[in-house]
C-alpha cells in the first residue's frame, strides 16, 4: 500500500507541474513585472541588488527557465507576496483552506448521504412514483445554476422564511460558537451540495440496478431470501464501491462550485480568495491557489482509490 | 459498440433509397427509440422554441429594445408595456430575456463545436498513430481533467479580459480532453474488430479505417457528448458572466442579468429581475440534458432493437 502511494505521489507530479506551469505561461501573457512578484516588498531590496536580480532571473530569459526559478522558491517554501496587502500568498492561502474544507467537506456528506439513499431507494423501488420524482429531481439539480440556487435559497430560506443568515461564516461581533458556525454554514453547504447529491442519485440508482441483475441476486432470491436481506447483504455492497470513486472523481466539480456559492454567501473560502486575487489581478495568489488547487484535488482522488482498496479486497493496489 | 452494420445500411438507403426495400434502418430505429422517451420529446420541443425565440426575437419581444432606458420606469414592476418590469436603469427584461438566450445559446454551440473538432482530430490522432504522439496528448488531456475548469477558465479569462468571444473560445479549447479520450478509446477497441481488419485486409490504409470505418461508428457517441456538453457550456458562461468575468453588459447574457440580484434588496422585493433569467437557465439545461439522454439511449447500440 505504502509503495502503492509513493508511486501515485510520482506520478501527480507531472500533472501538478503541468498545471501550474500552464497557469505560469497564461499569467506571464499578462501584462506586468514578474520580478516585483517574486520579492518581499516587506525587505526591499537595494536598486543595485534589484539590477542584479533582474539580471539573473532575466526578463527576457525564457519562459521555462523563470518557471523553473518560481519552482525553486515554491520547494523553499515561497509562494511569493500578494500584490494587494504584500502578504505572503503561504499565509493568505493557508487562512482560507479551512472555510473551503469546512464547506465541501459538509457539501460532500450531504451530497453522499442523501443521493445515495435516494439512489438505492429509486432502484429498489425502479418505476415508482418516488423513481420518477428523484429522476426528475436529479436532472434538475445537474440543469441549475448553483448561484440561482444559492439565490433561490437566500431569497426563500433566509429572507422570507427568516431560518438562515444570508452570508458570512459567524455572526459579526460573537464570539466563535460551533452552532453559530453550523447555522451559517448549512444553506450555503445544501446549495453546493445539490450538484453532488444529484449526480451520486443517478450513479447509484444505474449501478444498483446493474448489481440487481445479476446471476449471484437471483440465486439469493432462489434460496428464499427475503427482498430486504438480499439488498443489503448482497446488492448494496456491491452496488455502492464504484460510488466511492465518482466521489472522488466529483471533487473538481465541486471546488468549481465553491468558487461560485462562496461568492455569494461570502463564504471567506479559497473560491471567495480567488475571486478577488481576479478582480485585483493579483498574479501571484492566483498562481499560489492553482498550485494548492492541483494538490488538493489530486489528494482527494487519492482518497477515494486508498478508501476503494480497503471496501473492495478484490482490488490490490501493488 | 458495433454500429457498423447499421449505418452502412442507413448510408445506403441515402445513397439509393428506391433500391432499398428494408424498413428498418439505423436512422428509423434510433428515431422510433427516442421517441419512446417523452422527457427527451418534450426537451426537444422547448428547445425548439427556444432556439425560434432566439432567431425571432425581434417579432417575439414586439419590438421592444434590449438597450432602450424607459426613463419614467426604473425597477418597475411587471406591466403592460413592460410584461417582466425593468431593471436598475429602465431596460426591459422580458426583451433582454429573448435577446440574452441568443447570447446564451450560441456561446454554447460554438464552445462546444470548438471543442468537439478539436478532440475529435486529436482523439483519432492519439487513437490511430499511438506511440509518443499517443503519449503526449493523453497526458496533456489528464492535467487538463484533473483540474477544476472553471478555476482555469476564470484564470484565463482574467488575463485576456473577459467577453462573449473570450468566454467561447476559453470554453472550447479546454472542453476538448473529454471527447478525445471518448474517441481514443474507441478508436482502440473498434480497430482490434473483425471489420476493421476486413477493411484493411481489403488495402485500407490508417487513414481510410480511421475516417471511414471508425470515426462513423464513434459519431453517435460524440453527438451525446456534445448534447451534454451544450448544456455544460450554457451553465459555465451563466456563472462566468454572473461573477462579470463573462458577457459584460450592455450585452445581455442569462447569466450576467442576475448580477443585480446580489444585493439583498434586489433580491428580496424585486423578484422579477432575477427569477426569469435563473428559470430559462435551467429550463434550456434541462431541456438539453433530457434530449442528451433520449440520443444517449437511442444510439446505444447495444440496446438496438
Amino acid at each position: 500500500m505504502l509503495r502503492y502511494i509513493a508511486r501515485r505521489l510520482v506520478a501527480a507530479v507531472p500533472i501538478i507541474l503541468g498545471i501550474t506551469f500552464f497557469v505560469f505561461l497564461i499569467i506571464n501573457l499578462a501584462p506586468g513585472d514578474p520580478v516585483a512578484m517574486m520579492i518581499n516588498p516587506n525587505r526591499p531590496l537595494s536598486p543595485a541588488a534589484m539590477m542584479a536580480r533582474r539580471e539573473a532571473l532575466g526578463l527576457n530569459k525564457p519562459l521555462l527557465v523563470r518557471y523553473v526559478l518560481w519552482l525553486g522558491e515554491v520547494a523553499r517554501g515561497n509562494l511569493g507576496y500578494s500584490l494587494v496587502n504584500q502578504q505572503p500568498v503561504l499565509e493568505r492561502i493557508a487562512q482560507r483552506v479551512p472555510p473551503t474544507v469546512q464547506l465541501m467537506g459538509t457539501a460532500l456528506l450531504i451530497g453522499t448521504v442523501v443521493g445515495v439513499t435516494l439512489g438505492v431507494l429509486s432502484a429498489v423501488y425502479q418505476y415508482s412514483l418516488l423513481d420518477h420524482v428523484a429522476t426528475f429531481l436529479a436532472f434538475l439539480g445537474v440543469s441549475s445554476p448553483s448561484f440561482f440556487l444559492g439565490l433561490g435559497g437566500i431569497y426563500l430560506l433566509s429572507l422570507k422564511l427568516n431560518l438562515f443568515p444570508t452570508a458570512g461564516m459567524d455572526t459579526l461581533g460573537a464570539p466563535f460558537s460551533v452552532l453559530d458556525r453550523l447555522h451559517h454554514l448549512i444553506l450555503p453547504a445544501l446549495v453546493l451540495s445539490v450538484g453532488t447529491t444529484a449526480s451520486l442519485m443517478r450513479y447509484t440508482r444505474s449501478s444498483m440496478l446493474e448489481v440487481i441483475a445479476q446471476d449471484y441476486v437471483m440465486t439469493a432470491r432462489g434460496k428464499g431470501l427475503s427482498e430486504r436481506t438480499i439488498v443489503i447483504r448482497h446488492v448494496l455492497r456491491n452496488a455502492l464501491l464504484p460510488v466511492i470513486t465518482v466521489l472522488g472523481l466529483s471533487i473538481p466539480l465541486v471546488f468549481a462550485g465553491a468558487v461560485i456559492t462562496e461568492q455569494i454567501f461570502q463564504w471567506p473560502g479559497i473560491g471567495m480568495l480567488t475571486i478577488q486575487a481576479v478582480t485585483a489581478r493579483d498574479y501571484p495568489v492566483l498562481m499560489g491557489i492553482s498550485f494548492f488547487t492541483a494538490i488538493l484535488v489530486f489528494l482527494g482522488n487519492l482518497l477515494a482509490d486508498i478508501t476503494y482498496s480497503f471496501a473492495d479486497p478484490r482490488i490490490v493496489y501493488k | 459498440m458495433d454500429t457498423h452494420g447499421q449505418t452502412a445500411a442507413g448510408q445506403a438507403l441515402i445513397g439509393n433509397e428506391a433500391l432499398i426495400s428494408r424498413p428498418r434502418t439505423f436512422r428509423s430505429i434510433v428515431w422510433r427509440r427516442f421517441r419512446r422517451n417523452w422527457l427527451a420529446l418534450v426537451g426537444s420541443l422547448v428547445l425548439l422554441v427556444l432556439v425560434l425565440a432566439a432567431i425571432f426575437a425581434p417579432q417575439v419581444t414586439g419590438g421592444r429594445d434590449p438597450y432602450a432606458t424607459d426613463l419614467r420606469h426604473f425597477r418597475a414592476a411587471p406591466s403592460a408595456v413592460h410584461p417582466l418590469g425593468t431593471d436598475a436603469i429602465g431596460r426591459d427584461v422580458f426583451a433582454r430575456l429573448v435577446y440574452a438566450s441568443r447570447v446564451s445559446l450560441s456561446v454554447g454551440l460554438v464552445a462546444v463545436a470548438i471543442y468537439l473538432v478539436i478532440g475529435t482530430v486529436l482523439g483519432v490522432i492519439a487513437g490511430n498513430l499511438g506511440g509518443p504522439v499517443d503519449g503526449v496528448i493523453m497526458r496533456i488531456a489528464d492535467v487538463v481533467l484533473s483540474f477544476p475548469s472553471l478555476m482555469l477558465i476564470i484564470v484565463i479569462v482574467s488575463v485576456i479580459g473577459p467577453s462573449i468571444y473570450n468566454v467561447m473560445l476559453v470554453i472550447g479549447l479546454l472542453g476538448w480532453p473529454a471527447v478525445c479520450r471518448l474517441v481514443r478509446g474507441n478508436a482502440l477497441s473498434l480497430r482490434e474488430r473483425d471489420f476493421v481488419t476486413a477493411a484493411r485486409a481489403a488495402g485500407a490504409g490508417t487513414t481510410r479505417t480511421a475516417f471511414r470505418h471508425i470515426l462513423p461508428n464513434t459519431m453517435g457517441e460524440i453527438i451525446v457528448a456534445g448534447t451534454f456538453g451544450v448544456a455544460a457550456a450554457i451553465l459555465t458562461e451563466a456563472g462566468l458572466s454572473f461573477l462579470g468575468l463573462g458577457v459584460q453588459p450592455p450585452m445581455a447574457s442569462w447569466g450576467n442579468m442576475l448580477i443585480d440580484a446580489q444585493s439583498l434588496t434586489i433580491l428580496e422585493s424585486m423578484p422579477w429581475l432575477w427569477l426569469p433569467p435563473g428559470l430559462m437557465i435551467a429550463l434550456a439545461v434541462l431541456s438539453i440534458n433530457f434530449v442528451g439522454d433520449g440520443l444517449r439511449d437511442a444510439l446505444d447500440p447495444r440496446r438496438l432493437g
